[in-house]
């Protein structure tokens, strides 16, 4: 049997589900789509065994976000046997809105009346045999955070799934008499008799009404569907067709579905509001609110967490305490994966030495194998502390008040507030920054964000940028010219994305709609499992890839075998690449492979120049190496280039993931690319005519 | 009195009334869903500076909506 799991976001729909399913759970990510979802197993010592999905949370069954999309996607598509709508005790109103949509929808419904314990402390009663004979399903009052109320929720949902559909009348909602008869009646009869319809007639004449376009390809597909369309174009012209058949009725629509759009906008306010009218009738029946003076905490908070100037003051706290958890406290923890990984790495090439293997099998385990699994493992701490991080100032309702902190700002690049957090954090490491752009509704600025991301310099890059510049501007100049770059890729960013946004990513109307929910302590359960589920979903989607380019690079460096690292087939392709590019920039050879080989993972830099310079990583060798070998204005150009193109071979694999396309990774790697160097050109440039070249 | 004016005209704490949405449908139809229809009591709860969003209360939620948004939606307060 397997049930879905919906309702509204914040109200303890993601901890009702763990408390239900525990461990037994697995991710995936919808088809198509990167919205991921979650599939858990009820223990089944009890009945039949039980499948739950976590949808993602929506307003309505309308989509609207990418999310919801899902969620309609799945509820409108894929079998299930019942649904479980998870509401919010203490906002009952706009909650059982999404009730009364699904309702009309399906009969198998169970409502989980939750966080009766908020409400209770609101002074808020809630009857909810009462508000059940009122909706016609089970009410089953639950406190998820306490597993309160779970055993009689399920044992609701087996009795729904069982009892046979005929059973449940449709729609509760009472339409205005004139719109039933008019409209509903007489589209819900044609409809009753078109074969293979799997809706509801009520629900699908409701939305075909309303001129919803999945219901309508759907309904037209099948056959005399296309009449039962016509009918409803000239219903909502105010004309009766309900006799009218084949060709009459075709004309008559063509006639009349020129007013029909405006009817359609009318009728849609017309419907909700009724449903409104149930729910405040509900209400009033059900739920009685004892007047209790007590101060909101909530609200207190927001008196400081939305002030104009200690709001944002806090917020910098915040942030800031957030992202030294994730790439600094955890940056150790990398650093021990990696020598790990180096100490394996060299164990199993002394052994393969001693087994005499040749020559390029150790060199293949040691500078290709291992490294390529150190890049992927090396990323772990610092995701798995983000995406805590994350988690916990997402789900205590935090994170809704710093994107409306800063959404005024977020519109000079043209994005929203709920996009700052991924930018923000992007500074310490570009890979969970982009699945960090999800909360955004709109898959357009979605898109934006991904694009413009690499252009912000993350941790890696940081460190390698603070060590050549040490190296080459001692002292205060140093500060300088890294305050220098900083500024140089934030207005590239800001000028990045305002090209975006006039060529081929235009700004959509969709609104910033933001719920402030009521604070509240996040449950540990729901943040590590979130956690485990983002990291395991990174993990399993990039090795194999990453693994293979490590390979592929380590190749180019080592045949042909037994030459020099110049005369190799890296080495070829950076005396090319110098021939072609670098000589504008004053770069040789080795600074085009350095460029290249940062492609993989930029943090290697450091290291790929002490092999080149022959000089190896050591701080003051390495920077004695770079100060000879260069003077300071092709330094600085190769860090300007450096810190702007693409990041890293995760950030691609990312950015494919989260646009959902190779052509947008594609398009992004070459604008950052192309970016890169043309900022590079024209600070080399301009440094030339300010006499700062030797 | 009843005096009629946009929303995001609308002075923090003053009770008032929706009256009417208008803009593209998406936007419409997520208002409706939002709690925010015809006859549903709102009121601004703070503005964030310079011209940023507006924090409102409508049907026991608090939402963020942008002036630009809000300018879309009449409502009514009676004086």
């Amino acid at each position: 049997m397997r049930v879905a799991l919906a309702g509204n976001p914040n109200v303890g729909k993601t901890t009702l589900f763990n408390a239900l399913t525990g461990r037994h759970q697995e991710v995936a990510n919808w088809p198509g789509t990167t919205v991921d979802y979650v599939t858990g197993r009820l223990p089944t010592h009890a009945g039949e065994a039980l499948e739950l999905v976590d949808l993602p949370g929506t307003y309505a069954l309308e989509a609207y976000s990418q999310e919801e999309r899902v969620t309609r996607d799945f509820l409108l598509q894929q079998p299930h046997d019942a649904v479980i709508v998870v509401v919010d005790a203490s906002r009952l109103e706009r909650n059982l809105y999404l009730v009364l949509e699904l309702l009309e929808f399906t009969p198998r419904v169970v409502v989980a009346l939750n966080m009766m314990d908020a409400a209770a402390r609101d002074g808020l009663q809630v009857d909810a045999k009462r508000m059940s004979e009122l909706l016609g399903v089970a009410v089953v009052p639950t406190v998820a955070s306490r597993s309160t109320g779970l055993k009689r929720l399920i044992a609701a949902v087996r009795q729904v799934a069982r009892q046979p559909a005929a059973s449940v009348p449709a729609s509760a909602v009472p339409y205005p008499d004139e719109v039933r008869r008019e409209l509903i009646a007489p589209l819900t009869a044609r409809l009753a008799t078109l074969q293979g319809l799997g809706y509801r007639p009520e629900w699908a004449a409701l939305q075909l009404l309303q001129g919803e376009d999945d219901v309508r390809s759907a309904v037209a597909a099948l056959p005399r569907g296309s009449e039962a369309i016509a009918l409803s174009r000239v219903l909502l012209a105010g004309e009766e067709g309900g006799r009218l058949r084949g060709g009459a009725m075709l004309q008559a629509a063509r006639v009349a579905s020129v007013d029909a759009r405006g009817r359609q906008a009318e009728l849609t306010l017309l419907l909700a509001d009724s449903r409104y009218d149930l729910i405040a009738a509900i209400l009033r029946a059900s739920s009685r609110r004892r007047l209790r003076w007590r101060r909101d905490a909530s609200e207190d908070l927001d008196r400081l967490l939305l002030h104009p100037f200690w709001g944002y003051l806090v917020m910098a706290g915040v942030f800031s305490a957030g992202f030294w958890l994730a790439f600094v406290a955890s940056a150790p923890l990398s650093e021990r994966v990696d020598r790990l990984l180096v100490g394996m790495g060299g164990a199993v090439a002394a052994w393969l030495a001693q087994a005499g293997a040749p020559a390029f099998l150790r060199s293949l385990v040691l500078a290709g194998v291992f490294p390529g699994v150190g890049a992927v493992l090396s990323f772990v701490p610092y995701m798995a502390v983000f995406f805590a991080v994350y988690q916990l100032l997402q789900d205590s309702g935090y994170m809704a008040r710093a994107s409306l902190l800063v959404d005024r700002f977020m519109q000079l690049i043209g994005l929203h507030g709920k996009g700052f957090f991924a930018l923000v954090s992007a500074y310490g490491c570009n890979v969970p920054a982009m699945t960090a752009t999800r909360v955004m509704e709109n898959p357009r600025d979605r898109l934006l964000a991904n694009l413009v991301i690499p252009f912000i310099p993350c941790n890696a890059r940081l460190g390698v940028m603070a060590v050549v510049t040490a190296a080459f501007f001692p002292g205060a100049a140093g500060a300088v010219a890294m305050i220098g770059l900083i500024l140089i890729s934030l207005a590239t960013l800001t000028l990045v994305a305002a090209l975006y946004r006039r060529t081929i990513l235009p700004t959509d109307p969709a609104p910033l709609v933001l719920e402030l929910p009521r604070y509240h302590w996040p449950s540990w359960r729901t943040v590590l499992l979130a956690t485990w589920h983002r990291v395991w979903l990174f993990l399993s989607r990039i090795w194999w890839f990453l693994i293979w380019a490590t390979i592929a690079i380590w190749a180019l460096t080592y045949f042909p075998a037994g030459q020099p690292l110049d005369h190799s087939y890296a080495g070829m392709i950076g005396q090319w690449l110098t021939q072609l590019v670098g000589r504008h920039f004053g770069f040789d050879w080795r600074l085009m492979i350095a460029i290249l080989f940062g492609f993989v993972a930029k943090e290697t830099t450091l290291s790929t120049l002490g092999v080149l310079y022959g000089s190896g990583s050591g701080y003051l060798s390495l920077s004695h190496a770079l100060t000879q070998a260069m003077p300071p204005l092709v330094a600085f150009t190769y860090l300007v280039v450096y810190m702007l193109y693409v990041p890293c071979l995760s950030t691609v694999v990312q950015m494919r993931r989260e646009s959902g396309a190779w052509s947008w990774a594609a398009l992004g790697v070459a604008v950052n690319v192309g970016v890169a160097f043309a900022v590079g050109l024209l600070i080399e440039r301009l440094g030339e005519l300010l006499g700062l070249a030797p | 009195m009843v005096r009629t004016l946009r929303l995001s005209e609308l002075q923090a704490a003053v009770k008032a009334e929706v009256q009417e949405i208008s803009g593209p449908s998406a936007f419409r139809s997520r208002m409706l869903a939002l709690g925010i229809t015809p006859r549903s009591p709102v009121q601004i709860l703070r503005r964030m500076p310079m011209g940023g969003p507006i924090e409102i209360e409508v049907r026991g939620t608090r939402l963020a909506l942008r002036i630009k948004d809000a300018e879309q939606i009449t409502v009514t307060v009676r004086a």
